[in-house]
C-alpha cells in the first residue's frame, strides 16, 4: 500500500524571509460567500487572554500530576464516553484518567449512571476498557460480589462471613453524570455546579447543530508519548498547518484562522476556525483555486469538479460545499439545503476545559478528547471520533470497534484510516518531538513564546490551569496596590 | 541629562505608553494613575520590548510572557523567577512636553 496517495503534492513551504500582509480574515471569506444563514462562527469571543509565562516543567514534572488530579480531574466536568457507546440497559464502559477510573452504566433507556470503578470488597476494577461490556447486573470477576445497575449491593457469596456488610454502607459510590450533545460527562465533585455552567456558549452555538443527532462512524484511540496538555495544544491553533501539513496548503486557509475565546463565567470555552477550501495566502500565487479544489475533492473523496468550476476562490468554496452537501444528502437522506457554504467546508473546533474538543459542521466532523494515561506525565491518550449525521430514518448505526494505535504505531500503516492516517502521522511526529524538546531546552529558556492571536487559546488554557492549580500565587500576579499620585511627583512635573 | 526628542505629553494617554530612543537607549514612557513613568524598554526576562504591554495600576506587563514590573521602582513582581529590575529614569512634564532624564 502506498503510504502517501498521489494527490498529495509538494507545493513547497512558506519561504524563509517571506512576509504575508493583508491576510484575509474568516469574516471576509464568509462575507464573500454571501450566504443568508449565518453560521455560529459569526458569534465572536469576548476575551483576550493576557500574556503569561508558561514554563515547560508543567508538561514533564510528575509533581503536577497530583495537582491536576486534585484540581482538574476530581473537580471538572469531563467527557467519559458517548451515549451511543452504551446503547442497551446493562451496557457499561470504564473511563480512566490518571489513576481515577469510573464505570459508566446505562441503567434505563433514558438514564446513565457512573460509579467509582472499584469493588467495595477488595477493590478490583469492575469493568475495564473503553469498549462496552454488558451484564444484567454488576458482578465483580474476583469473588463475585453483585451490585444492581444502580450500584446497590445485592448479593455476596458466603454471606455469613460478612455479618457486618450491608447494602447501605457497601454499595458502589456514584459520581455526578450529565449529558449534552450525546456526550456523557462525569464529575467526581459532589458539589460541582451544573454541567451547563461549564458548557457556556456551547449550548447556544450548537442549538441548531445537535451533536446528539450524530453517530460515531469511526473511533480512534492513539497512545502518545507526550503530556496530555501538549498533545491537545497541537490542535489548539492553525498556525502549524503551513509547516506540518504543508501539502494541505492549497485547501487549508490556515493564516486566516479565526480564534475566539470567551470570558470566564460562561464556561472556559474557546474556538478556532480555519477556512476550508481556501488556498493559504502563502502559496496563493503558486496554486490556482481550481488546483486547490482538485486536492480538496480527492482528499474528501468528492466528485471532481467539471470544467469551468472552481475558477475563483468563492466558486471553489461553493463547489466544494455543493459536492459535500450532495454526498451527505445521498448518504443520509437528510435535507441540508438551509446550511451555508461554511457549514460544509470550514474547520471549526471548539474547546471546553479541560480536554474536550468538539468540532462544528461537516468540514471536519470530528471529536477529540485527550487524557493522561496513568501518572506518567509523558503518556497520554488521544481519542478521535468521526461523527456523522444519523440518517433520516433515525436508525443509528452501531459504534464500530475502535482503531487502536499503540505507542509508536503509524496511522499510515492502517488503511482503514484513509486520508486521516496521513494527517495523524504528521501531528504525532510533532507531539513526540515536542515532549522531548521540553526536556532539551537550554537553561533559562524553558518557557513558551506564543503568538498573540493565533495561539491565544493555549494562553487561555494556562490562565485557567494556573488559577485552578493555585500557580498564580507563586507568580504574584496580583499587582501591588496602585500607588497614589504622590505630591512629590506632582511637584516635579 | 537629556530630553531629546521632547514628546508631546498629550500623546501619552492614561494606560498607554510609547517607545522612544534617548542617547541610544531604548526607553518606555507610559502613564498610569495620571503619573508618567520612564523605564528601560527591555524586559529583563527575555529581552522583549515593553511597548504594547498592558499598563495598569502603576505596573507594566511584558507583552511577550507577561512579566510584571512596578513602574515606580522597576522592581519585578513576578517573584517565581526573580527577574532583574528595569532601570527607571526621572521623567517630568513641562509645558506640554515630556522630559526624560537619561544620564
Amino acid at each position: 500500500m502506498e503510504a502517501q496517495p498521489s494527490y498529495w503534492k509538494d507545493y513547497g513551504k512558506p519561504e524563509s524571509g517571506s512576509v504575508v500582509v493583508d491576510v484575509p480574515t474568516l469574516e471576509s471569506i464568509l462575507d464573500a460567500d454571501n450566504q443568508e444563514r449565518a453560521a455560529p462562527l459569526r458569534k465572536r469571543g469576548d476575551y483576550q487572554p493576557e500574556p503569561r509565562l508558561i514554563t515547560y516543567d508543567r508538561y514533564t514534572d510528575p509533581k503536577y500530576v497530583p495537582l491536576e488530579v486534585e484540581h482538574i480531574w476530581n473537580k471538572q466536568w469531563q467527557v467519559a464516553c458517548r451515549e451511543e457507546d452504551i446503547p442497551n440497559v446493562g451496557d457499561r464502559v470504564s473511563y480512566d484518567v490518571v489513576n481515577n477510573s469510573f464505570m459508566v452504566v446505562r441503567t434505563s433507556p433514558t438514564e446513565i449512571k457512573a460509579f467509582y470503578n472499584s469493588c467495595r470488597h477488595r477493590a478490583r476494577k469492575l469493568c475495564s476498557g473503553p469498549t462496552k461490556s454488558h451484564g444484567k447486573d454488576i458482578r465483580c470477576p474476583f469473588h463475585g460480589w453483585v451490585y444492581d445497575l444502580d450500584g446497590k449491593l445485592e448479593w455476596i457469596p458466603l454471606a455469613q462471613e460478612f455479618p457486618h456488610v450491608d447494602a447501605q454502607h457497601n454499595s458502589l459510590v456514584p459520581v455526578k453524570v450529565a449529558t449534552w450533545g450525546g456526550n456523557v460527562f462525569i464529575n467526581p465533585d459532589p458539589n460541582a455546579a451544573p454541567l451547563e455552567e461549564s458548557l457556556g456558549i456551547l449550548v447556544d452555538h450548537y442549538k441548531n447543530y445537535p451533536i446528539e443527532e450524530r453517530y460515531t462512524a469511526m473511533r480512534i484511540l492513539i497512545k502518545v508519548r507526550c503530556n496530555w496538555k501538549a498533545a491537545q495544544e497541537a490542535f489548539m491553533e492553525g498556525y502549524h498547518v503551513v509547516e506540518t501539513h504543508a501539502d494541505g496548503m492549497p485547501m487549508f486557509g490556515s493564516a486566516a484562522t479565526q480564534v475566539d475565546v470567551w470570558s470566564a463565567g460562561k464556561g472556559f470555552v474557546s474556538r478556532l476556525c480555519t477556512p476550508g477550501m481556501t488556498t493559504d495566502v502563502y502559496i496563493a500565487d503558486r496554486v490556482t483555486p481550481r488546483e486547490g479544489l482538485m486536492l480538496y475533492c480527492h482528499a474528501q473523496e468528492l466528485p471532481l469538479p467539471p470544467e469551468g468550476r472552481g475558477l475563483t476562490p468563492v466558486d471553489a468554496r461553493r463547489y466544494a460545499a455543493e459536492a459535500k452537501r450532495a454526498t451527505l444528502e445521498a448518504q443520509t437522506g437528510r435535507d441540508f439545503s438551509r446550511e451555508p457554504v461554511s457549514y460544509f467546508i470550514d474547520m471549526a473546533k471548539y474547546f471546553m476545559f479541560p480536554n474536550h474538543h468538539p468540532w462544528w459542521g461537516e468540514g471536519l466532523p470530528w471529536w477529540y478528547n485527550f487524557t493522561p494515561i496513568g501518572d506518567n506525565p509523558d503518556h497520554s491518550m488521544m481519542e478521535i471520533r468521526v461523527l456523522l449525521p444519523i440518517p433520516a430514518d433515525g436508525q443509528r448505526p452501531p459504534v464500530p470497534e475502535p482503531i487502536e494505535l499503540d505507542f509508536d504505531e503509524k496511522g499510515a500503516d492502517r488503511p482503514e484510516l484513509g486520508a486521516m492516517g496521513h494527517i495523524i502521522d504528521q501531528d504525532l511526529a510533532n507531539m513526540l518531538a515536542v515532549q522531548q524538546g521540553f526536556k532539551a531546552a537550554a537553561p533559562g529558556t524553558a518557557y513558551m513564546t506564543l503568538a498573540n492571536n493565533h495561539e491565544a487559546k493555549i494562553r487561555h488554557f494556562h490562565e485557567v490551569y494556573d488559577r485552578l492549580l493555585g500557580l498564580d500565587a507563586d507568580e504574584a500576579a496580583a499587582p501591588v496596590a496602585a500607588p497614589k499620585p504622590k505630591r512629590a511627583a506632582r511637584k516635579r512635573a | 541629562m537629556s530630553d531629546v526628542p521632547p514628546l508631546a505629553a498629550a500623546a501619552i494617554a492614561e494606560g498607554e505608553g510609547v517607545a522612544v530612543e534617548i542617547r541610544g537607549r531604548a526607553i518606555f514612557v507610559c502613564r498610569s494613575g495620571g503619573r508618567l513613568y520612564a523605564v528601560s524598554n527591555r524586559c529583563t526576562h527575555a529581552g522583549s520590548r515593553l511597548d504594547g504591554g498592558k499598563v495598569c495600576d502603576g505596573v507594566v506587563a511584558c507583552p511577550l510572557h507577561g512579566a510584571k514590573f512596578q513602574l515606580s521602582t522597576g522592581e519585578c513582581l513576578s517573584r517565581r523567577l526573580n527577574y532583574a529590575s528595569l532601570k527607571t529614569f526621572p521623567v517630568r512634564e513641562e509645558g506640554g512636553r515630556v522630559h526624560v532624564d537619561v544620564p
